[in-house]
């Protein structure tokens, strides 16, 4: 069974890091798998999986991401994947949907909406958030990727949606995504 | 020249539907000229509706003629109560708002449509319209439903903050 260890950094955003990582792991011969990077505001943040060759083991592959990341100034944890680590379980009724909420930015927003879908067991696959400047202030934009379990959980979801809006004095939109066959 | 104040978010009349108004007379005459000379006193705009410049009025104008994507248009379009009649081949593209001056964001849109709508004179005009300027005509209506491009993204990886120079703004 190979070896599997996630990977974070992030370090300030400049051009070149995502290369000497790729460079790296392929020198390594490592398998880079899942991966997700961005930038935030002025850092850059990678968070990915990879899967380690027979002859490499954690602690070689730690002493060679410790030197890149003293060149590429990024902050860093990795760390070994328990074997046979898989999808997390998914509902097997559960439907995708993507919620996008903005307003003027203030706290609360990402708490109140994530416990909303928290407390009818919906799943957040992806999230993302963007603060952006207006004219009346900052404008906060939350976008969730959703799977809403069967049943009435997404009617259930929508009611709570709609009090949030009001609470929270926000836009809401909570979209189905279906999937075109082509 | 009328160059009027651009309305951004949250102004409530954004998210307002616009009901049904005069498709003549000099209140319309006045807002497709007001609006004609605010789209054209903001660099790389190519569309803007009556709610943006706080008219609760049906009405917008829309030329992509001077565009940086060169497509094919009909130059300065001014439409009141514009319907959409049909509606084909759906592709997603980048759209910017002046409303939102620092987003952009993915959106799917029909990349042909037939659009009806008034021409401020009393008579009516159908047009079939192509790529980005049928884009950029189903922003600017979806402004006379209350409807912003942020409503319309469906997935996370969709949202952008606008990189300087701007992306075109509609």
């Amino acid at each position: 069974m190979k070896t599997q260890a996630a990977l974070s950094a992030v370090g300030k955003d400049q051009p070149g890091i995502v290369a000497a990582l790729a460079k790296m792991f392929f020198e390594l011969g490592c398998n880079l798998e899942e991966s997700s990077m961005t930038r935030l505001k002025g850092d850059f943040a990678v968070l990915l999986l990879i899967s380690l060759p027979d002859n490499l083991n954690l602690e070689s592959l730690k002493t060679s991401m410790a030197a890149l990341a003293k060149q590429w100034e990024l902050a860093f944890t990795l760390r070994e994947l328990p074997v046979g680590g898989d999808r997390s379980r998914v509902e097997p009724n559960a439907q995708n949907h993507t919620l996008v909420v903005y307003g003027i930015d203030h706290p609360g927003i990402v708490y109140k909406v994530t416990q909303a879908a928290a407390d009818l067991k919906v799943n957040i696959t992806d999230l993302r958030t963007r603060v952006t400047e207006g004219k009346s202030g900052a404008i906060y934009s939350l976008i969730m990727e959703l799977e809403i379990p069967g049943g009435n959980a997404a009617d259930a979801f929508r009611e709570k949606l709609e009090i949030l809006k009001k609470d929270l004095k926000v836009e809401v939109t909570l979209t189905p995504v279906e999937a075109e066959e082509l | 020249m009328a160059v009027k104040e651009v309305l951004t978010f949250p102004h409530p009349l954004l998210k307002q539907k616009i009901a049904g108004a005069p498709s003549t007379g000099p209140l319309v005459e006045q807002a497709l000229a007001d609006l004609t000379d605010t789209m054209t006193a903001h660099p790389g705009c190519v569309g803007i509706a009556a709610p943006q410049i706080g008219l609760p009025l049906r009405v917008l104008v829309v030329d992509v003629s001077w565009s940086k994507r060169p497509s094919e248009n009909h130059g300065l379009l001014r439409m009141v109560d514009p319907v959409i009649l049909e509606a084909s081949q759906w592709k997603m593209s980048r759209e910017g708002c002046l409303s939102f001056p620092n987003l952009l964001a993915n959106v799917k849109r029909a990349q042909k449509i037939v659009v009806e709508f008034g021409n401020g004179s009393g008579g009516k005009d159908r047009i079939s319209a192509l790529g980005f300027e049928a884009v950029a005509i189903q922003h600017e209506i979806d402004h006379l439903e209350g409807i912003l491009f942020l409503d319309k993204i469906r997935s996370s990886k969709d949202l952008f903050e606008r990189p300087a120079p701007a992306t075109q703004p509609l």
